[in-house]
């Protein structure tokens, strides 16, 4: 009988410990995270002058119709992360333009169950399909950002993601069909709460993305 | 936690067959030091361990003791350098990280019992030997990074059983546990608290 009790005992004691394992995250602003990685042997000081183009490639579920309403604010953020740091805008009007030395694109993942270690995204989606750079050749299928840094990483975009790239505009790139990635931002979060506030959020991630990389300060 | 029931089990199964002997369970709460510290620095109050006792005669005992402590720290945001699996390459990521140390030591015990069996108090001196078995999780926004290895490890103690009757006591000890570097878990260092409850075959 009291062999019974204290083996009892030891099971509402183990019951007792697993009830109360610790916690974690307690709300969706706290499973925010930015992500950064760069070419290490890029030098940081050739570029000084870029340019973006004026949408957000959106990779959504099939069926879901991508949200543009907060494109020009991300866009400008994105912008201005870069003028802060002390790189020069272009605007991208005319031909005759100074070709900037890196563009800079963004993209949009939501409720994407996707795996980047398996098969690249973009190969998947079609990366930016037929946009055409007013300086360059243009993105056409079968083109794709390539990443000095392997594998581009297993991150899974079931929550939402926006990937900030930094482009080399790299003459050889019509040839290989890859443009060379410098630095990548990832600003990603669950999609819950108000726009408002995933806005919100989305911002302060994006600008932790810039903060996080010192090196690309002039 | 099926483990430690078939061994406690088996402790019990054997119980009959042995004279002079105590299985003691007990509830911990323990201060991590050192790296570990460092590493998730936040006093426990979740743990608990197993312990069997056998004399070879006034002084002595030998045993062996199972246990598991949790410990848990929220840290806030941070920014970190991590690895994703099957790349070299570090990703720099800041978010908020809420960290886990959860420890297993598996360890054979001596004691040497200061006073005889007919006192209110029966303090002891005792050394453990043996390995923990130590797990280091950090969860990140969505990603989770898990080191876990097998460490050597030992822990001195001191405590005191107070008898309630021949069959029955309880238990107040204080240990310090050390479990070796191994690989990328650092050294594990604990000072721990133990209360529980004796049952004593004589």
């Amino acid at each position: 009988m009291k062999r019974l009790l204290f083996l009892s005992f030891i099971g509402l004691f183990a019951q007792f410990l697993v009830s109360c394992y610790p916690g974690g995250a307690d709300n969706v602003e706290e499973m925010d995270v930015a992500i950064t990685n760069y070419d290490k042997n890029a030098d940081f000081t050739k570029y000084t002058t870029f340019s973006l183009p004026d949408t957000i490639v959106y990779f959504v579920a099939k069926g879901e119709t991508p949200n543009h309403e907060f494109d020009a604010q991300i866009l400008q953020l994105v912008k201005d992360n870069f003028t802060q740091l002390g790189y020069t805008y272009i605007e991208p009007t005319s031909e005759e333009d100074q070709q900037p030395s890196f563009i800079v694109t963004v993209s949009a993942f939501s409720n994407v169950n996707y795996y980047y270690g398996t098969d690249y995204w973009y190969n998947y989606w079609g990366w930016y399909p037929g946009w055409n750079w007013i300086w360059g050749p243009t993105w056409g299928p079968g083109w794709g950002p390539s990443y000095p840094w392997y594998p581009v990483t297993v991150y899974s975009y079931r929550s939402g993601s926006i990937v900030i790239d930094m482009i080399a505009t790299n003459q050889e790139a019509s040839t290989t069909k890859k443009v060379p990635v410098l630095w990548s931002g990832v600003a990603d979060g669950l999609l819950q709460g108000s726009k408002q506030s995933i806005i919100d959020r989305m911002e302060t991630t994006i600008d932790q993305c810039f903060i996080q990389s010192p090196y690309l300060k002039k | 936690m099926r483990k430690l029931l078939i061994i406690s089990l088996i402790l019990f199964g054997l119980s009959p067959l042995v004279k002079g002997q105590m299985l003691n369970l007990n509830y911990q709460m323990s201060v991590p030091i050192g790296k570990m510290n460092d590493y998730a620095g936040k006093m426990s109050f979740r743990g608990m361990d197993l312990e069997y006792h056998h004399f070879l005669n006034e002084k002595f005992s030998i045993g062996g003791m199972i246990g598991w402590n949790t410990f848990y720290k929220d840290k806030g945001k941070l920014t970190g350098d991590f690895r994703f699996k099957g790349s070299k390459d570090i990703h720099t990521i800041t978010g908020y990280q809420y960290r886990y140390i959860n420890t297993v030591p598996i360890m054979v015990m001596g004691r040497y019992w200061l006073t005889d069996q007919n006192t209110m108090f029966r303090p002891y001196l005792g050394l453990g030997l043996g390995t923990s078995w130590t797990e280091l999780k950090t969860d990140l926004g969505q990603f989770s990074a898990t080191n876990a290895r097998w460490q050597f490890a030992f822990a001195p103690e001191i405590g005191t059983i107070i008898p309630v009757n021949d069959q029955f006591a309880f238990n107040i000890g204080a240990k310090y546990t050390y479990g070796t570097k191994s690989g990328s878990v650092e050294a594990m260092q604990n000072f721990t608290i133990s209360v529980g409850i004796v049952l004593m075959g004589n």
